[in-house]
């Protein structure tokens, strides 16, 4: 029957007879092409008859019919003595190898925290199951004439999702606030959620322990497993009470109803403490279904993706009416988002209360740095590969000539490698967590290894370094490949020790670690440009306080009492974000226009104490009661307002009300990182019982002394907890630390990419020098001196290294100062001379290494040089 | 009685080889297979399992001679050596033996 049939698929033939052991080959091809005839006999179509005859190929890779013969045992003994080969040799070379190991697998590591970074997005919310139905609810508003997106919608939706709009088939509401939580006699800070009580049945919401069976009836709290252990210790936390500070004056007791496992950083709802959102209603007794409070929350809606449109219509409908209750806050229109889906990019960004996805800054600038780290070490795995060979290339020739293969000789070098990667991969595993706690431990909370799937995490590693083997290894493999034995015995090989390929790569990798150095330097420059950017008012030792008006009076009299201490007092302090400061209404006398502008309230010694610059004019007169229907004004108002022409004395209407220009400040800044443009601010005058701030300014002392003074104090007349804040850190935020950490993290890695660098440019001096050492022996011979045959030999690598000192100066003015403008509105330039003396001095401390190098054989007996071998 | 190591599917092989007198080997024996019980297999499954009783001893084998059907390639014929016959017996009597033991009522299922 075969005779007119096709036979079966050849190469599945051929990889058959290539497994199968020869004395079982007739009668197991025999069987399997029976059962391809018969397959075929039976009427199946050709690729039925031939993916069968695959299978069976497959399936008979077994024990039975796998060669054992010795033709096996030599492979292995071969790749044993392949890695027996690579041991010693890397072991000849312990120097240049544990550089690259440590160098790699640091870069790795680098790498492996980015990935986590990744994902950290990727798996975003994977914690909550079965969220396909949800859908977020957004509020477009408008602010600045632009559109902006918020992730929250008023309370009083609340009411109409539930009651009057069809169709969902559940709603959930979340408010995250950061609240004082009282433990017996202790005060604590935590990020309280306040939730409508079918929140956690929604989100499917994991109890370590206890139960949800009284939530939003009785007042209950849950925490986290993290905030039960800082609480409570190992002791259960069923039926302890805590009482939220929900304001200044309301608190409600509530008792602890469960602990939740633990939840993932990258979720949406990241908390410490959950509550309900009937209670915080109820005690803050807000009517729920009153459309002008100014309450606002997230709301969280399950819904048949068909029913989408038609809701999104019906609360669309409820804008009209919402808008005119409430003056606080224009709504535009709803979307509904689901809820797995990233935050769409079309508009800006506005309030939300839950975790977004890492975006921007922090991801560009980590990836970037950790490519070049990465190619920065891959570079000089190459280049040192590379040279290494050409002390290798008689062993390479003897091999040849006693048999062995091009292939063989491409997988020796291959092995080494991998060898060198396989080292690599185990620094990087047991360093990314250190790394990634070095780096965003200076941010707050780092999201570790065993946060992610670790899977993903193997594969990535895996999968890069391969690559780097691939690519790091191929070319000196290839390189030894392609040599002639023959050629090599007879010497005519010129291993061309620095060719085109290395040159490149070193100028590659120079020019790298000159960018990455310059980024380090730039933002310990701008670290420094922050500290002393002049904001208008004194940050250096002044301490604010919060507090209610009604201990102002007593506090300030014992704070007063501290010696080198002064006080002031304000209702609206600078700081902040701006965000003491209130709106008013400013209005020029010829012009019919109001502007709302921000506004300060102050005491009459404040602007002393917070040393507010004046342009002109004078400030407030203390005990000058004509003073209260004076203002300050801000330099940029003038310019807005009154183009720069004379002001003092002017009257504007300030609220209606008619004010004097009496000075006008410098611009305030308040927001280092993200104001736009300078803000024109009205500075005025009011009284003590509108003081909502104690500034306490201890320039010269020891604020750690006078904050323990303060908060002794504090404890004696105040029954709050203290909240002192030193004003140094408002107008940076965490910013202005975080400038700190980006430098640090760029410095180390400049030395770490300077070092690789230099190791690497080493090696290729070395090997220079050993191709040369004829030439030298004999130009020394001839009378050379040996600043002469210094320059001569390394002239080409001084070359390569002006070359690269202009790549990397130039790529790094221009990187920085782009990562630079990515994140703050003030901020140092680059300059142009740091920039190429970077470039410089990691020019001439290489120059001088090399010249070391050239120096040994030149201080040896130059007849061993001339006798070379 | 002496310890028979022979799993379940293994006496099943066995047996079919020994229907199969003299036409047994492995493609033979796949279609017997599936004819008798009605459930398909792979022929990997019966190499193996062919190999390791031949180890075993149960089974011994020889070439056949070369045919026309296979392109000319030669198959492998098994045959039950004593020592398989004896197990095979063996492994039925004690088989009857038990089934005879069982007394009747437990055979019928028993609904109170």
């Amino acid at each position: 029957m075969s005779q007119h049939q096709k036979p079966p698929p050849r190469l599945a033939l051929q990889f058959f007879r290539w497994y199968c052991r020869h004395d079982r080959l007739e009668e197991l091809e025999g069987d399997l092409e029976e059962c391809y005839y018969l397959r075929l006999a039976e009427g199946k179509p050709q690729w039925n008859a031939n993916a069968f005859f695959w299978w069976n190929v497959i399936r008979c890779f077994r024990k039975y019919s796998r060669s054992n013969s010795k033709s096996r045992f030599n492979m292995t003994s071969l790749f044993k003595s392949y890695f027996k080969l690579a041991l010693r040799h890397s072991w000849k070379n312990k120097g240049s190898v544990a550089i690259n190991v440590f160098g790699l697998g640091l870069a790795l590591s680098m790498c492996i925290f980015v990935y986590t970074l990744y994902a950290f997005n990727i798996e975003f919310d994977s914690f909550y199951t079965e969220t396909e139905d949800i859908y977020r609810i957004h509020a477009v508003t408008e602010r600045s004439g632009e559109q902006v997106r918020n992730e929250f919608s008023p309370l009083a939706l609340d009411y109409r999702l539930r009651e009057d709009i069809s169709g969902i088939d559940q709603v959930s509401s979340y408010l995250a606030r950061n609240l004082k939580v009282k433990k017996g006699n202790d005060f604590f800070t935590q990020i309280v959620s306040i939730v409508s009580s079918d929140f956690p049945e929604m989100f499917d919401m994991p109890l370590w322990y206890g139960s949800f069976n009284d939530f939003g009836k009785l007042p209950t709290v849950y925490l986290t497993k993290p905030i039960a252990t800082k609480y409570f210790g190992t002791k259960v936390a069923l039926g302890e009470v805590l009482t939220l500070y929900l304001s200044d004056s309301v608190k409600i007791e509530a008792t602890v109803g469960g602990v939740f496992e633990n939840i993932p950083l990258n979720s949406s709802f990241g908390f410490e403490v959950l509550m309900s959102l009937e209670d915080y209603v109820r005690a803050l007794d807000v009517d729920a279904n009153d459309q002008s409070t100014e309450h606002f929350i997230g709301h969280y809606l399950k819904l048949n993706a068909a029913q989408k449109e038609r809701v999104t219509a019906d609360i669309n409908q409820t804008i009209p009416r919402q808008n005119e209750s409430n003056k606080l806050l224009k709504i535009e229109r709803y979307e509904l988002i689901p809820f797995a889906a990233g935050m769409p990019t079309d508009l800006t960004e506005g309030v939300s209360y839950v975790t977004r996805r890492l975006r921007g800054a922090p991801l560009i600038i980590f990836t970037t740095l950790a490519v070049i780290v990465f190619l920065t070490a891959c570079f000089n795995l190459a280049n040192t590969a590379i040279a290494l060979i050409a002390r290798r290339l008689k062993e390479i020739g003897v091999r040849k000539t006693l048999g062995s293969g091009s292939r063989q000789v491409l997988i020796q070098f291959l092995m080494e490698t991998g060898l060198i990667s396989l080292l690599a991969f185990i620094v990087a595993m047991a360093t990314a967590n250190l790394t990634s706690k070095a780096i965003m431990g200076l941010f707050g909370a780092a999201f570790l290894l065993q946060d992610v799937n670790l899977t993903g995490v193997i594969i990535f590693v895996v999968v890069f370094l391969l690559f780097t083997t691939l690519v790091a290894g191929l070319l000196p493999a290839l390189y030894a490949w392609k040599f002639q034995p023959v050629a090599i015995m007879r010497k005519s090989v010129k291993l061309k020790g620095v060719n085109l390929l290395n040159r490149i790569l070193t100028v590659a990798q120079y020019s790298f670690s000159i960018v990455v150095l310059i980024i380090g330097i730039t933002f310990w420059q701008n670290s420094e440009f922050l500290d002393e950017l002049n904001l208008g008012y004194t940050t250096d030792g002044v301490i604010n306080l919060r507090v209610s008006n009604q201990y102002f009076e007593e506090l300030r009299h014992e704070v007063d009492q501290i010696p080198g201490v002064l006080t002031a007092g304000a209702a609206n302090h600078i700081g902040n974000f701006g965000m003491y400061s209130s709106k008013i209404q400013f209005q020029l006398l010829s012009d019919t226009m109001t502007h709302s502008l921000r506004f300060h309230a102050v005491g009459e010694n404040y602007l002393e104490v917070m040393e507010v610059e004046l342009n002109s004019g004078r400030g407030f007169i203390e005990g000058a009661d004509s003073d209260q229907d004076k203002i300050l004004v801000s330099q940029s108002l003038v310019d807005e307002f009154f183009n720069g022409e004379e002001v003092l004395n002017q009257v504007v209407k300030i609220n209606g009300e008619r004010k004097t220009i009496v000075g006008v400040t410098v611009d305030i800044i308040d927001d280092v990182v993200r104001a736009a443009q300078l803000l024109p601010t009205v500075i005025g005058l009011t009284e003590q019982k509108n003081y909502a701030h104690l500034v306490v300014k201890a320039k010269g002392r020891d604020l750690d002394e006078v904050e323990a003074q303060l908060k002794a104090i504090w404890s004696e007349h105040v029954d709050e907890p203290y909240e002192g804040v030193r004003q140094k850190h408002f107008a940076f935020g965490s910013l202005g630390r975080d400038s700190k950490a980006i430098q640090k993290i760029f410095l180390v890695m400049a030395v770490l990419s300077g070092f690789l660098s230099i190791a690497g440019i080493f090696s290729l001096a070395k090997i220079n020098v050993a191709k040369r050492i004829k030439e030298i022996s004999i130009r020394k011979v001839l009378g050379a001196s040996v600043k002469e045959l210094i320059v001569t030999v390394n002239r080409s690598f001084m070359l390569m290294l002006m070359l690269a000192m202009i790549l990397g100066g130039a790529a790094g003015y221009l990187i920085s100062d782009q990562v630079l403008g990515l994140i703050y509105k003030y901020h140092a330039t680059p300059s142009v001379p740091v920039s190429l003396l970077c470039g410089a001095f990691v020019a001439v401390l290489s120059i001088f290494i090399i010249s070391k190098v050239v120096q040994i054989p030149l201080r040896s007996n130059l007849v061993e040089g001339l006798r070379d071998d | 009685m002496e310890k028979i190591k022979l799993g379940n599917f293994e006496e099943l092989v066995l047996l079919l080889v020994g229907v199969l007198y003299d036409q047994a080997y492995s493609v033979n024996i796949v279609q017997e297979y599936q004819k008798q019980t009605g459930k398909k297999i792979n022929i990997s499954a019966i190499h193996t399992v062919l190999y390791r009783l031949e180890e075993k001893g149960f089974l011994e084998s020889k070439m056949s001679d070369s045919t026309s059907t296979r392109g000319g390639k030669r198959k492998r014929l098994f045959y039950l050596t004593p020592y398989a016959s004896k197990a095979l017996d063996e492994l039925a009597t004690l088989r009857e033996q038990l089934r005879f033991q069982i007394p009747k009522q437990a055979l019928t299922w028993n609904k109170g």
